[in-house]
């Protein structure tokens, strides 16, 4: 069979293609950065010189900064509560047998493949109906189920990969299951529990389309205000407030990782 | 003078780990505990119930339940004021699925139906795209050498990381009518008004979106295939793009499969593309049924309609897991 391009020019225009897709990949976030410089009063591209005024703007805002504090709180809440059930939950999908193991890990992931309006919907009619307030709690009860998916499927991969003799050579020597479990286990899938749990803090921290449903005027939320911005008032501040979100969300887990040497982003894909 | 400080420093610092060691020990070998274990132990299946239960109880308790109450609304009637009237009625069925419909006339005025046909047409529009776009990149990181794949496949995943909702408004400007796009095309003499509120801007930006769940399933399944396969077949004479079609395109099949069923179902359910992207033309399930629970208050319709994308969903789900299997998806 002869072809028009020989194997090499053939890897050269794979490699082309897969940078132009790195490129619509990554490109529109850059505009966000870039443009968050701009002097002007609206977001255009290119940005006509440099300026920190919307990040002024930005933190002398108490309706904004008041948005990012509930973000934090609700994300590390719901990341800790995942945390917390997703790991002891993996460790009994992994290691215990029981009848429609199947079934019931797909329950497990079933948050993922709905869409995020009908669990914010549901959630809300339902705590409501039993005499719930809109309040932090109904949030990060809301972000853990919707982040719980992820902290399961990570530390269900690092325990598959678990050698057991580990724990057998603890036990031979001496030590009882709860020391074998917090000297042996946990230090050694922790690194999957962290990846899970940054993965999880991620999720809540940007989560809108359920939140939505989910807050009150004093819990909204870091992305609630960059919607109602965008609907309202279409100005360079939400590109500040957006790249200090990303900076929150990609920057320092990034930083951290590189730090540390620990790979936990890549763990987590 | 170094050495012995550094002496001293170890002294303290294996003093403080036996320390908290016996601290750990004596805690974990205390009476109680030991009895719960013993207790535990006794009742294997107890512990087996408190871990595996403790997330299927979650599940049961904060969406199977709110999921079943979404069931019961559907069939509740709407008062005045908003207010759910706890009586049986069929009416919000009748309404999203057989108001204006006339099959044999072939007259279809229906809106339920309307947008949820589009939501799965637009859907496919972006599976199909994210597949062609995606496969690329997918199969490069799977077969390249480089010593940078490592960061390659960071900034796949990077993108995963920002918030949804900057990613879409992102767009908001490139696609703009002051945006980068109109810019440069005006640098070629070109006059736009920008390309937003289309269906063109909305599978855009869902495209840009699901991307890197096509990519890495796709490079996962590349990346497993033994070279010497794809080897073997070029020396038994199979040109390099034979090798490809006849070895590596079946072998990465299931990561196709995968990252298609992924982004077809999260572009289906999706409600940011559509309410920042799109004009209301592009209106997709999710916000019409995010309008009528939100805005017109009418929380029973707003659930049958939640039902009847629920039950499509899973009967294609269902489809789906005849020809692939979800585990696939997930990973066993």
């Amino acid at each position: 069979m002869r072809t028009l391009l020989s194997e090499s020019q053939r890897w050269q225009a794979i490699k082309g293609a897969s940078g132009l897709l790195y490129l619509f990949l990554l490109l529109p976030l850059i505009v966000v950065v870039l443009i968050s410089f701009t002097p002007t009063q609206y977001p255009q591209f290119p940005p006509e010189g440099f300026s920190l005024t919307w990040y002024a703007e930005f933190f002398t805002s108490d309706r904004l900064l008041d948005a990012l504090w509930n973000s934090l709180l609700v994300a590390a809440g719901s990341a800790i509560v995942a945390g917390v059930v997703g790991m002891i939950s993996a460790l009994g999908f992994v290691r215990r047998e029981f009848e429609y193991k199947n079934v019931l890990s797909s329950l497990l992931f079933l948050p993922m493949l709905i869409s995020p309006v009908v669990i914010g919907v549901a959630l809300t009619a339902f705590l409501t109906s039993v005499g719930m307030e809109k309040n932090y709690l109904l949030l990060v009860i809301g972000h853990s189920t919707l982040v719980l998916p992820y902290v399961f499927v990570t530390v269900r991969a690092q325990l598959f990969g678990f050698d057991r003799s580990m724990e057998e050579a603890a036990r031979t020597m001496g030590a009882n299951e709860l020391e074998t479990f917090f000297e042996v286990t946990l230090p050694t899938i922790m690194p999957g529990i962290g990846a899970g749990m940054l993965l999880a803090f991620v999720i809540s921290f940007g989560e809108f389309t359920a939140t939505q449903f989910w807050v009150q005027p004093d819990t909204i939320t870091a992305p609630i205000e960059i919607y109602t911005m965008v609907r309202t008032s279409l100005t360079p501040e939400i590109n500040a407030m957006a790249t200090i979100l990303m900076v929150i969300t990609v920057g320092i887990p990034l930083a951290l990782d590189v730090l540390l040497g620990k790979n936990l982003i890549l763990k987590s894909a | 003078m170094s050495d012995h400080q550094a002496t001293a420093d170890d002294v303290r610092r294996t003093g403080i780990e036996r320390y908290r060691h016996r601290l750990r020990t004596t805690a974990l070998r205390s009476g109680p505990v030991l009895g719960t274990i013993r207790f535990l132990k006794r009742r294997k299946r107890l512990l087996t119930v408190t871990q595996a239960g403790l997330g299927i109880a979650w599940m049961v308790l904060f969406l199977l339940a709110p999921l079943l109450y979404v069931l019961a609304l559907s069939f509740w009637q709407r008062g005045a004021g908003g207010v759910v009237v706890q009586e049986f009625t069929l009416a919000n069925y009748q309404e999203i699925l057989l108001q204006n419909v006339a099959i044999f006339g072939l007259e279809l005025n229906n809106l339920y139906l309307i947008i949820l046909w589009q939501s799965l047409k637009i859907g496919l529009m972006t599976t199909a795209l994210t597949l062609v776009l995606g496969y690329i990149p997918g199969y490069f990181l799977g077969r390249t050498q480089s010593r940078f794949r490592t960061v390659l496949l960071l900034l796949v995943i990077l993108p995963f990381w920002v918030p949804l909702i900057i990613r879409y408004y992102a767009w908001i400007l490139v696609l703009g009518n002051q945006g980068m796009a109109t810019s440069l095309l005006g640098v070629f003499g070109i006059q736009s008004g920008g390309f937003l509120y289309s269906e063109l801007a909305v599978v855009t930006g869902l495209v840009q979106v699901l991307l890197p769940f096509m990519i890495l399933p796709i490079y996962n399944s590349v990346n497993k295939i033994d070279d010497e396969y794809v080897e073997s077949a070029k020396t038994m004479g199979a040109s390099p793009l034979r090798a490809f079609y006849e070895v590596t395109l079946p072998l990465s099949l299931p990561g196709v499969s995968a990252g298609s069923i992924l982004v077809f179902i999260l572009a289906v359910g999706s409600f940011m593309a559509p309410a920042l992207l799109g004009g209301p033309g592009q209106t997709m399930v999710a916000n019409l049924i995010s309008q009528t629970f939100g805005q017109s208050f009418d929380w029973p319709l707003a659930s049958a309609m939640a039902i009847v994308y629920l039950v499509v969903l899973f009967a294609l789900i269902t489809v789906f897991n005849r020809f692939v299997g979800l585990e696939e998806v997930f990973g066993e």
